[in-house]
């Protein structure tokens, strides 16, 4: 059968089939449509359920990568409410506001501190004993 | 996930900057209401602002420079308490047990003086001053780049012996 059908189809490449025979030839691959290219095709597309052979992947974050940034949003938005929280609580209600005024506070408040460094180093000698911020100050001069 | 990283770490840091002066701020908020204490805190804006200021006198210049890389200041002072003794040993236990070491203490018949830092990498990134006896009560903090050195010459510059503005930090004087 298959010998007559591959006669018949090099007659009608070369034009030479009757309608008789170009009709045997339709029966033929009408009756075996996995033999054509078109047959092939739609016998695969039916294999895998009517669906193209192709899917297509979201391209954008895993889950585990979505799941560490939104950990990573909460951890950030929770340090900078204890931030706010903590910055209300940080004495500020007793900043002082006026630079000049500032100034003179900072001036009296040095003072005080390098005079009691200075009154530290004075009482280390007085008992023979070099307190650290004696040796900070030493090493420095 | 990098920026994330960055951001906690930035948030880190700014944790770090609110820690310092942590025990002075407690007592503020705890002293907030009490009239019997001067509470002063000044901001590292103002110290800022004090570094655009031009000296005049050596002595000016040598308080600038001992100035120039801090970033706040707290104080609370009083000179008229009854328990300025025991206030001084909570205050030095406190600052003991908020991690701060020992830097030097004083120690007379009317008076005690005590210093303590927190210290990174060598560079002093806070002290903290504690003053009682004799009715006087001081709690100071200074926090930034503390620099000794400058800060014992201001005195030094000026001829001041002693604590001569102890409990005179009010803004009035």
């Amino acid at each position: 059968m298959e010998s007559r059908i591959k006669e018949l189809q090099e007659k009608y490449w070369a034009g030479e089939t009757s309608l008789a025979e170009e009709a045997e030839l339709k029966a033929y691959f009408k009756s075996n449509p996995s033999l054509t290219a078109q047959g092939r095709y739609f016998q695969a597309v039916n294999a895998k359920g009517k669906k193209p052979g192709v899917t297509f992947k979201h391209p954008g974050r895993t889950g585990w990568k979505s799941q560490w940034s939104v950990a990573a949003a909460l951890l950030v938005g929770i340090m900078t409410a204890a931030i706010v929280i903590q910055d209300s609580r940080n004495g500020d209600n007793f900043l002082v506001e006026d630079p000049k005024e500032a100034y003179e506070i900072t001036r009296k408040a040095l003072m005080m501190v390098s005079s009691g460094l200075n009154e530290g180093k004075t009482y280390s000698k007085e008992i023979g004993h070099i307190n650290k911020a004696e040796q900070i100050i030493s090493d420095e001069e | 996930m990098k920026k994330i990283l960055l951001s906690i770490a930035i948030i880190l840091t700014s944790l770090g900057v609110f820690a310092q002066g942590k025990v002075v701020t407690n007592y503020l908020n705890e002293l907030a209401d009490n009239d019997a204490f001067t509470k002063v805190s000044v901001s590292s804006k103002m110290f800022s602002l004090f570094t655009e200021l031009e000296a005049g006198s050596e002595e000016e210049k040598e308080f600038l420079k001992a100035i120039s890389k801090l970033k706040g200041l707290k104080v609370i002072a009083a000179d008229s308490i009854a328990n300025s003794a025991a206030m001084y040993k909570r205050a030095t236990t406190d600052v003991e047990a908020a991690g701060y070491e020992e830097l030097m203490s004083v120690k007379d018949a009317e008076e005690n003086m005590k210093f303590s830092i927190k210290d990174k990498n060598g560079i002093i990134e806070e002290l903290i001053m504690v003053v009682g006896g004799n009715k006087h009560f001081v709690l100071l903090s200074l926090y930034g780049e503390i620099d000794l050195k400058n800060i014992s010459k201001i005195a030094r510059s000026m001829n001041v012996g002693g604590l001569d503005n102890l409990g005179k930090l009010d803004a009035d004087d």
